[in-house]
């Protein structure tokens, strides 16, 4: 009777299961897992603007769109602004972050109010956020041009800074760790507080300095926090469009085009779909080569 | 927990269904025309006009205007085609033709011969794609050179006519003060901003030197010509010496001189409502000029109209007709070229164009057309890059014209 | 350097510090609010005044008045935000008590593909999103776009409530079956009066990602009365023409300010939810 019993369950569990997965199953395969597929596909093939319009069909046309790709002398300055933008941020993001978190764990006055108030740039919409940048950047009117050349005491008086080749993508930097860094320091914050006292207590009673118990207890403490953390922050920076887009699209000759910039390009302004989706699919490729790089690195931290 | 969730269902439900439900009142028939203008504050009142003007003289009709911003109207316009969802009318800029041409039909055989009639011949020739015209041209818009009189003046300048009456001038006019906000003046103004319309602009800069970027008959790359080199040495020079700033956009440029801190600048005819957008004063001091001309050229500049494209897929060639017959009219249109938005006729009775642009009278006999090939797109954003590499990146002509070329052929633009 | 004046100096740094990091994040929202109350002409000025010298509310006024579109823009937001918000909800929930409490072979097979879905962008999903959604004749509707934003929520979102289910122990759900409950039952009257917090957290968590959302609207929507904050913004008043930059601040704090409220008031079961997701995932 026993077996029985659990027999139904089981099966009346799995049934249940499949029932409260449904839906959000379907969903996923239908708007997400079944587009790639297709853009995959479609990075095989002739796909562009104008089959759309004349109602022919893509022909498959092999590598050809990659190929294409890398005769571009553009594609792998593009991969290594993209991994630059992506290192340069999350380690900026990470390294403030942690030290805000830092300060704010130590006995601030009004850490609690800081820590609500500091939100708020994450609230700003993207799109928002490129403006109030757009604004600030401003080639002749903006507030950075006139700090700089407060802080340079007259040196650079003319800093456009999305006007110029070298310092535009700095600029989109900027702006996105003013929206990035509020979320990356309130989970930091959250793994420096769930650290048990008693350890640094005992820590500090031995001896060991502040650089010490933070080096050697605290951070590998917060390792899956941390872990957390540095992902999300990498592929959010990796999959950024509407920032750059909004702030430069793409320019000055070509200086802040990320393959995110490039893939919508190639698909939506020179209208060739299947470049596009090639593009995007190198991007894929390469963003879960680095994601899982990443995870080994960690797990070999642990380890160790 | 039950009740959340039937009161979000009931949500969901009305809002599909307030959503679905149709937005043409009952028995009309729907006109639908792609029109990004409706957006541009300057233009929003006109065409709403159009639009109560139209219905109230055809109350038959039902006008509906598809609406996206500027630069995403082509794709806009191609992917709901790809949906077999067509517009029936679609106001845009000429340089789109050649893109969306698949999405409309030949004007032949949607308007009648009347109304095609009334057109200039030659500037509908510039509308022919693949052997037939895809458009009516609603206004002649060529680049020309819009001035600060005051500034000019003050530096003791008359407008130039060429490339070194203007090195001389800008000399002088490096040295003033904006009298509105009193920032130093920028001589200059041509821009080189990342987008399609200022690779038209600077097509229209080569022109000026006699330069040619498009073979007219092959539509292949021609760019081996004096002029199209000189005019780069001659925008490189400009920027070097400090006499204009690069990578800025048109909006950007009005902006300035609204400030009255550029001095003059390059800009198509119509921009100057931007102008008196941000300064309403703006007319007091602007005044306009012919293209300068360079080298051996004569100051050409490129033919630029904004024009409507039609389409007979949804059945509706009377009412488009009868749309365009009433937008072109004499008294419609007339008013757009006189108090909207500046420029000239490009019917064959000539109308009057506004005061501003007397200065610049005889530019709209002066033009030449740009090819239309299909990746125009493609070379106006190169040709973007070429005049930054020469100005803000600092590169050499010679240096710069080969990373052109190298791209160009990348993009197989004009092949 | 005695250690009492080390302490001083490092406390004066700590603060100095903590001053800077949140002037970077503050006081970009202050140029804006303040740029919204100048003048087009004082907007202009070069170098920037750091407090109107000409007071003026007129960029509001305008907004109100003339450029009102702008409102629809806000309500559809809002629309589409809700619907995304109270769908990801119910449907997260459900999936993320079924990960968390129902022990099946195929569970990490399902972590996987969630996980997974997680990285990929928008851009690349575009065109194929609009072909299956014209398909069903859902472009340039509200329940297409919803569906469409909606989808990108829900992996993180499942992943998030199925830590929380983790964080409660089985042991009141347990005592409900033996009682003789039904499984829906006890997943909706005793399992989610247990994770209000976190749900709630959830709920506002995909409306502001909702919100945020650019991409999607950009592409499956092309009526002016459908569309949405961003687009609109976007469309409307990065245009081709001119500039008007105080209207396009003024626009942003109105944009922002029904975001900050929420976070406001909602902040505490926010802060918990993100951080346990983080934390325990």
């Amino acid at each position: 009777m026993e077996r029985q019993l659990r027999f139904n369950k089981k099966t009346g569990d799995r049934l249940f299961w499949l029932l409260l997965i449904l839906p959000a199953l379907i969903i996923i395969t239908t708007f997400i897992l079944i587009p790639i597929a297709d853009s995959v596909r479609m990075s095989f093939t002739e796909y562009k603007m104008k089959n759309i319009l004349r109602g022919t069909p893509a022909t498959w046309n092999h590598f050809e769109n990659y190929a294409k790709l890398l005769r571009n002398k553009q594609f792998l300055p593009t991969i290594g602004r993209t991994f630059g933008f992506v290192v340069g941020v999350v380690l900026a993001q990470f390294l403030l972050g942690m030290i805000f978190a830092l300060i704010l764990n130590s006995n601030v006055r009004g850490a609690r109010l800081i820590r609500s108030v500091m939100m708020m740039p994450w609230v700003v919409p993207t799109v928002i956020s490129a403006l109030i940048w757009l604004w600030i950047f401003q080639s002749q009117y903006g507030l950075f041009k006139y700090l700089v050349s407060v802080f340079s005491l007259g040196a650079v008086n003319d800093f456009g800074i999305l006007n110029d080749t070298s310092w535009a993508l700095v600029g989109i930097g900027i702006a996105a760790l003013w929206k990035q860094i509020p979320l990356t320091t309130l989970l930091l914050l959250a793994g420096l507080q769930n650290v048990p006292d008693d350890m640094i207590e005992a820590a500090t009673i031995d001896g060991a300095g502040y650089f010490t118990r933070l080096f050697k207890i605290v951070m590998p403490y917060m390792r899956s926090v941390i872990q957390v953390v540095l992902t999300m922050a990498i592929i959010e920076n990796f999959k950024q469009f509407p920032l750059i887009w909004t702030m430069t699209g793409g320019g000055p000759s070509n200086s802040t085009t990320t393959l995110a910039i490039m893939s919508y390009r190639e698909a939506f302004v020179s209208q060739n779909l299947g470049s596009g989706a090639a593009v995007t699919t190198i991007w894929m490729l390469l963003m879960i080569v680095v994601v899982w790089v990443f995870r080994k690195l960690m797990k070999r931290q642990e380890i160790d | 927990m039950k009740k959340l969730l039937s009161l979000v269902l009931a949500l969901c439900l009305i809002l599909s269904l307030a959503s679905v439900s149709a937005l043409a009142e009952g028995g009309k028939t729907v006109l639908k025309v792609s029109n990004y203008a409706v957006l541009e504050s300057n233009y929003t009142k006109f065409w709403e006009d159009v639009e109560t003007g139209f219905e109230a003289a055809y109350p038959e009709y039902d006008l509906v205007y598809v609406t996206s911003e500027y630069s995403q109207t082509p794709n806009t316009v191609i992917t709901a085609a790809g949906a077999e969802d067509y517009c029936d009318a679609m106001f845009g800029e000429l340089s789109w033709v050649s893109t969306l041409a698949y999405a409309f039909e030949p004007v032949n055989d949607v308007l009648t011969p009347e109304l095609i009639g009334e057109f200039d011949a030659t500037i509908l020739d510039s509308c022919v794609f693949d052997g037939e015209c895809y458009a009516i041209p609603y206004y002649v818009s060529p680049f020309i050179l819009y001035y600060n009189k005051d500034l000019l003046a003050e530096a003791g300048v008359q407008v130039p006519t060429n490339y070194s009456e203007l090195a001389a001038a800008c000399e002088k006019l490096a040295q003033l003060k904006s009298p509105i906000t009193g920032n130093a003046v920028v001589p200059f103004g041509q821009t080189t901003a990342s987008v399609a319309i200022s690779g038209t602009s600077l097509t229209a800069f080569i022109y000026n030197f006699g330069g040619d970027v498009l073979d007219l008959e092959t539509g292949k790359m021609s760019i081996d010509n004096e002029g199209f080199t000189e005019a780069l040495t001659c925008l490189k020079s400009l920027y070097d010496a400090g006499y204009m700033t690069a990578n800025q956009k048109l909006k950007e440029l009005r902006q300035s001189f609204a400030n009255g801190e550029l001095a003059m600048y390059y800009d198509q005819s119509w921009g100057f409502s931007g102008v008196s957008g941000i300064n309403p004063d703006a007319a007091a001091f602007t005044a306009s000029a012919p293209a300068l001309s360079g080298g051996n050229g004569s100051g050409q500049s490129v033919l630029n109209a904004g024009v409507f494209m039609v389409s007979n897929k949804n059945g509706n060639a009377e009412g488009v007709n009868k749309f365009i017959e009433y937008v072109t009219s004499d008294e419609v249109n007339g008013h757009y070229i006189l108090d909207i938005a500046a420029g000239w006729s490009a019917k064959t009775a000539p109308m009057e164009v506004q005061a501003v642009l007397e200065g610049a009278t005889g530019s709209q006999g002066n033009l030449k057309a740009v090819p239309m090939i299909e990746t125009l797109n493609d070379l106006n954003l190169e040709l973007d890059t070429l005049a930054q590499n020469v100005t803000l990146n600092g590169m050499s002509v010679e240096d710069a014209i080969q990373a052109f070329k190298d791209s160009a052929a990348y993009q197989e633009i004009g092949e | 350097m005695n250690t009492k004046s080390a302490a001083r100096w490092a406390k004066a740094g700590k603060y100095l510090l903590l001053f800077l990091i949140l002037l970077f994040l503050l006081f970009p929202l202050y140029w804006m609010l303040i740029t919204s109350f100048k003048t087009n002409l004082e907007s202009y000025m070069y170098p920037p005044t750091f407090w109107p010298k000409d007071f003026t509310t007129q960029s509001y006024i305008s907004l109100f008045t003339e450029n009102n579109q702008f409102f629809v823009y806000y309500k559809n937001n809002f629309i589409v935000s809700a619907l995304v918000a109270a769908i990801t909800l119910i449907i997260s929930f459900m999936a993320g008590y079924a990960l968390s409490r129902l022990h099946v072979k195929f569970n990490p097979v399902l972590v996987a593909l969630l996980t997974a879905s997680q990285m990929f962008p928008v851009v690349s999903r575009l065109i194929s999103l609009y072909s299956i959604l014209r398909t069903v004749k859902l472009i340039n509707t509200v329940p297409g776009l919803v569906l469409a934003v909606t989808a990108s929520q829900i992996p993180f979102c499942t992943m998030l409530m199925s830590s929380f289910f983790d964080g409660i122990p089985v042991s009141i759900e347990d005592a409900a079956n033996v009682d003789g409950a039904g499984r829906f039952r006890t997943m909706f009257s005793i399992a989610f009066p247990l994770v209000k917090g976190g749900a709630l957290a959830v709920g506002i968590y995909s409306f502001l990602m909702a919100w945020d959302d650019f991409l999607h609207a950009a592409i499956l929507i092309q009526s002016d009365e459908l569309r949405t904050l961003s687009v609109g913004i976007s469309a409307r008043y990065l245009g081709e023409l001119s500039y008007d930059w105080s209207l396009v601040n003024t626009i942003s704090i109105i944009g922002i300010l029904p975001m900050l409220l929420l976070f406001f008031f909602f902040q505490k079961y926010m802060v918990k939810g993100l951080v346990a997701g983080a934390v325990k995932g």
